[in-house]
């Protein structure tokens, strides 16, 4: 025999090991993204105070800014927790209708087609927690 | 055979501390966050309250906005969740390298 028994327990815990990686590595382009997004969506809500239908080229470039985030972070692998942030940011879901926070800002401008500042601050302040939560969570993400 | 002595009482003592290490820092982490977070909402209610009562934001504004409260609670948790994801990974490839390094030391 080549390898002695407790070497191989050693061996075979270290394989075992290797195979039990929980969670994507930090990736530079990812917390570029979100920190991208998070200063354009900010700049963007500021300019709720015009009517929405005034700013819809503005709007349509962070969300579209958005969605490369989002896809951009749905293709690494072992990132369903980023995914999971992204989408409580992005995503509108009938049984959850607290969720969806950018979706929600966007239709409540649309509606009322102007919104106050002081409602706009408020916002952008959970807005900016809910990017600080995605940009922290990659940022904490161990290094390859 | 070749004489192989691993040192188990070694490995398992420089497992444990690296386990201490980090999962106590992840803990320490975990509920200077939370604390914070807890913090901040108590701050932003009574700041949405005032604003509603001072009649700078609607009702329905005001419901929005304490909705929000908690989809942030939600994103708070799921960060929790990741970063705790990354302290075991930190714990599974410190552990690999302390068992690499007892293989290869046990080769004579």
């Amino acid at each position: 025999m080549l390898v002695s028994e407790p070497l191989r327990g050693l061996l075979l815990a270290v394989f075992l090991l290797a195979s039990c990686s929980n969670i994507a590595f930090y990736d530079q382009a990812a917390y570029a993204n979100a920190v991208d997004t998070k200063v354009q969506t900010l700049a963007l809500m500021n300019l709720a105070v015009n009517p929405y239908s005034s700013q819809s080229a503005e709007i349509a470039g962070v969300n579209l800014q958005m969605q490369k985030a989002y896809e951009y972070d749905r293709g690494r692998p072992m990132n369903q927790t980023t995914l999971q942030m992204w989408d409580v940011l992005l995503k509108t879901d009938p049984e959850h209708p607290d969720e969806g926070l950018w979706p929600r800002f966007l239709e409540r401008w649309r509606k009322s087609g102007t919104l106050s500042p002081v409602f706009i601050s408020d916002k952008k302040e959970h807005l900016a927690t809910a990017f600080d939560a995605i940009i922290a969570l990659e940022s904490g993400k161990n290094r390859s | 055979m070749p004489n192989i002595k691993v040192d188990w009482n070694q490995v398992s003592r420089e497992v444990a501390k690296l386990g201490e290490d980090i999962f106590q820092k992840r803990i320490k982490g975990a509920t200077d966050d939370a604390l914070d977070f807890l913090k901040k909402v108590e701050k932003d209610v009574i700041k949405l309250n005032l604003q509603l009562t001072a009649g700078q934001i609607t009702k329905e504004e005001f419901d929005d906005l304490m909705s929000d409260q908690k989809a942030l609670a939600k994103m708070e948790a799921l960060k929790q969740k990741g970063l705790t994801q990354v302290a075991i990974d930190q714990f599974v490839n410190g552990a690999i390298d302390i068992l690499v390094s007892a293989a290869i030391s046990a080769i004579p």
